[in-house]
């Protein structure tokens, strides 16, 4: 992010692969539709471009680049009110045929219940999954550690328990 | 839900991500990139222009007062020709580094290659050839590895790595000194 802000337009190139299909994903997970969540993901990646030479290496720049996608969905939900969970729509598409029907009814269960989980534990989810930790998670949603943790414990237990009826 | 569910998610996830961003997205975001990339170093040059044209200012008002003084204090110089060649060099080395930033000479230039290395340099004992071969072959491949991922640091890092295992092969003493040793300079016409 350092070269990109210093003029390497190849750094940014290389950021860009590096995180565009996860951001989008991410991003794609709590919205309603795939426009909004194409726009959300240009939005994004337009203020990290104009906001590199403000970007200081104090924290990883995924976190950072999380954190400003993170901000661009709470505006969005903010102004036009929360839209609908599209885990399974986007999830349950692509299995392929060849899994066994049992595992199939098992994995739509689960993420059919990942849809109905309150926004921050779904979040908070999602950003577990994609690998960050409960401080970058923290980070990432303006919120305390503790708060991440319980969280995620909140959307294990309820996923857990609703799996189990 | 189990750890196996969990992982099952996690690996549903992060394995079979949504919709990827389009192509005219992608096209849009990365010439919004290179249009910032740009103006920055418009930007930047013009400061620099600014404060070239300041401090040229200052230098050149510096340097008549002290060549005037030298004139009055000092005999004349004997040796003009040993004075003119120290100019020639340095200028011939602000050609090749005004062109590139230090960043910039890395993702820019291609590295000297093993072959170009070996051939350039003298060997006392033919074991020290090959030692040093597998060593240049192993250390170039992590270097432009690290070149291409934007890694410049730790490309920096184990080039002196390199530099130190093999010193018989006498490399220059930095990253971007070791690739413009093979740049030629666009002939003036």
């Amino acid at each position: 992010m350092r070269l990109y802000a210093s003029g390497s337009t190849r750094a940014f190139e290389v950021l860009y692969s590096r995180h565009k299909q996860k951001l989008h994903s991410f991003i794609r997970h709590q919205c309603g539709d795939d426009s909004l969540a194409q726009e959300l993901t240009q939005d994004t990646w337009m203020a990290v471009i104009k906001q590199a030479v403000n970007y200081s290496a104090k924290a990883k720049f995924t976190t950072w680049l999380y954190r400003i996608a993170y901000n661009r969905l709470v505006d969005h939900w903010r102004k036009f009110g929360p839209s609908a969970n599209v885990v399974t729509e986007q999830l349950q598409e692509p299995f392929a045929d060849n899994e066994p029907c049992s595992d199939h009814i098992e994995y739509h269960q689960i993420l059919e219940q990942l849809e109905e989980l309150p926004r921050e534990q779904l979040t908070a989810l999602l950003l577990s999954i994609a690998g960050f930790s409960r401080n970058d998670i923290a980070n990432i949603t303006n919120s305390k550690p503790e708060t991440v943790k319980s969280r995620l414990r909140y959307a294990r237990n309820q996923l857990k328990a609703q799996i189990e009826v | 839900m189990n750890q196996k569910h969990l992982e099952t998610l996690n690996s549903i996830i992060s394995k079979r991500p949504a919709t990827a961003p389009d192509s005219e997205i992608d096209q849009a975001i990365l010439q919004a990139a290179k249009q910032h990339a740009a103006q920055r170093r418009n930007s930047v040059f013009s400061t620099s222009v600014n404060f070239v044209g300041h401090a040229g200012a200052a230098l050149i008002v510096t340097t008549v007062f002290f060549t005037a003084l030298a004139k009055i204090i000092l005999p004349a110089p004997s040796n003009i020709a040993h004075g003119l060649d120290g100019i020639t060099n340095s200028n011939k080395l602000s050609a090749a580094t005004q062109a590139y930033s230090p960043d910039q000479v890395l993702l820019e230039l291609s590295l000297p290659s093993v072959t170009d290395i070996i051939r350039s340099t003298e060997f006392m004992r033919e074991d020290q050839r090959s030692a040093a071969t597998m060593e240049l072959i192993s250390a170039l491949a992590d270097i432009n590895n690290l070149l291409d991922q934007g890694e410049l640091d730790l490309a920096r890092t184990r080039y002196l790595e390199l530099r130190e295992r093999c010193y018989v092969c006498q490399l220059p003493n930095s990253l971007e000194a070791f690739a413009l040793s093979r740049y030629k300079p666009p002939k003036s016409s």
